[in-house]
């Protein structure tokens, strides 16, 4: 037999042995996976203490900001490689990377969630061309800055001072039922929000260059009394 | 082997080659630029990373047909005679063209791909430093070391066949990874018959659905290590050698 075609023999037995080895792990992997665990796709990540979240980045994948007991920071498995944090004074950096989609795409994202973040207190967000679902935070102050291609959805949020700064592309949705007794709104550029479904009992706007604003007619009526 | 025979061998190939690689790069820059314009056109249908996607495909375009060029000697008997007979070992000829096929190959493409770039971010209005793709994000070198295995299947192609060896490889190349995706999702459904497997990517990971959710599992970070040297050095090296083996096995 040719050198060559021994060679290929020894070449396609090491090639199957390392699939096999490969596979073998894997299924030790799968073994420790607790099929009942909600999390299961996540990893935890551990972090110093923060009060404001400032998350760049890419808007492949959501990130879920959601007010609970517990302090805590899940990663889904697969994107834990595009996932880098730093604590700097009481800001908690997060960097998370990827390839960007439309906004139309991201509105419609079925996509699961790249971060949840839970946190029992937070003092506001900065967004720089990231996703985020913010829901249940009852709070007195709350500051949303919002950057870029960054899109925020805020739902079922209690706020007594909500404090909003949007700049270039951004976009702010108020989903399902939202408090805040007065709104500070700055929107300059192109941004645009949809206040639909927030009620509120003041509101400061400062307006500028081609924003949008989305109203219903009980928001437009508020905003009238104002 | 011989440092100075290298060179020669390297100085031939290029010299001999040199108008037909100057053509090939400006059609690899006007293929590049109409990739960019038909994604920059139709942007709404490819969103995501598109510098990406237009790096990876034409540098597995360019690099299949470049890489399958350096035996092109053996398509005729003649000029595979001619080749055969150089005063040079095989060892030195393949080690000349996977040269060629790799470091000066990757070079010029990386060259034309930024040219191409620039070009596309200035009709796109983007233009700035960190709007250009950066090889080093996200892991997206990982593409150089499947290219150095793609380059090693090509030329052991354009060695093994003689007539038609460029689409006759790429054929092998299809079945070769159909069947190690076919026989890696075997072995996995044997090992774990109780998931249901969705998708596997042989020496790497593999997802299952449990009541509607897809889980991702993947290797620990030793094991993934050895994986990773394997799929990334072990196999482009050790079919390297075996392009060595076909040529000095050679006849015609």
């Amino acid at each position: 037999m040719k050198t060559s075609n021994v060679f290929i023999i020894i070449l396609s037995i090491s090639i199957s042995g390392m699939l096999f080895v490969t596979n073998l792990s894997l299924k030790k992997e799968y073994d420790k996976i607790d099929l009942d665990d909600v999390f299961k796709n996540y990893v935890s990540v551990s972090s110093e203490h923060y009060a404001v979240l400032s998350i760049s980045g890419s808007n492949g994948y959501p990130i879920e900001i959601v007010q609970k007991d517990t302090n805590a920071i899940k990663v889904l498995r697969s994107r834990l490689e595009h996932f880098k944090s730093v604590v700097k004074n009481d800001t908690l950096f997060i960097e998370f990377t990827g390839a960007n989609i439309s906004m139309q795409k991201s509105f419609l994202s079925t996509t699961p969630s790249g971060i949840i973040i839970y946190k029992n207190n937070l003092a506001g967000i900065i967004a720089t061309n990231t996703h985020q679902r913010v829901s249940g935070f009852e709070t007195e102050h709350f500051t949303l800055n919002l950057k870029g291609y960054s899109h925020v959805e805020l739902q079922n949020c209690t706020v007594q001072t909500l404090s909003i700064a949007m700049e270039n592309k951004s976009h702010l949705q108020f989903v399902e039922h939202n408090l805040a007794d007065s709104i500070a709104l700055k929107m300059t550029n192109t941004s645009v929000a949809n206040l639909t479904d927030v009620a509120f009992k003041k509101m400061h706007p400062v307006l500028s260059d081609s924003v949008t604003l989305v109203l219903s007619k009980e928001v437009f009526k508020n905003l009238l009394k104002n | 082997m011989n440092y100075s025979t290298l060179c020669l061998l390297i100085k031939r190939q290029c010299k001999e080659h040199y108008k037909t690689y100057v053509i090939g790069l400006l059609v690899l820059l006007i293929l590049l630029v109409f990739m960019f314009l038909v994604v920059h056109q139709w942007k709404d249908s490819f969103s995501g990373a598109v510098q990406n996607g237009v790096f990876v495909i034409g540098l597995f375009i360019a690099g299949s047909v470049f890489s399958n060029a350096m035996f092109s000697e053996f398509s005729t008997p003649q000029s595979g005679m001619w080749l055969l007979g150089i005063p040079a070992k095989a060892s030195e000829k393949v080690v000349s063209s996977i040269v060629i096929s790799t470091v000066f190959f990757l070079t010029a493409y990386v060259i034309i791909f930024y040219i191409a770039d620039f070009f596309y971010l200035l009709f796109a209005g983007t233009l700035t430093f960190k709007a250009m793709l950066n090889p080093f994000k996200n892991g997206f070198y990982q593409f150089f070391f499947i290219y150095l295995t793609f380059n090693a299947l090509m030329l052991l192609g354009s060695v093994i066949f003689n007539k038609n060896s460029f689409i006759k490889m790429l054929l092998t190349i299809a079945v070769l990874f159909f069947l190690l995706n076919y026989l890696n999702g075997w072995l996995l459904s044997f090992l774990i018959p109780e998931a249901t497997i969705v998708s596997t990517i042989a020496f790497d990971s593999f997802l299952f659905s449990h009541h509607g959710e897809n889980v991702k599992v993947f290797l620990p970070d030793n094991i993934n290590l050895y994986s990773a040297l394997f799929v990334h050095a072990f196999l482009p090296i050790a079919l390297w050698v075996l392009v060595w083996l076909k040529l000095k096995e050679k006849e015609i």
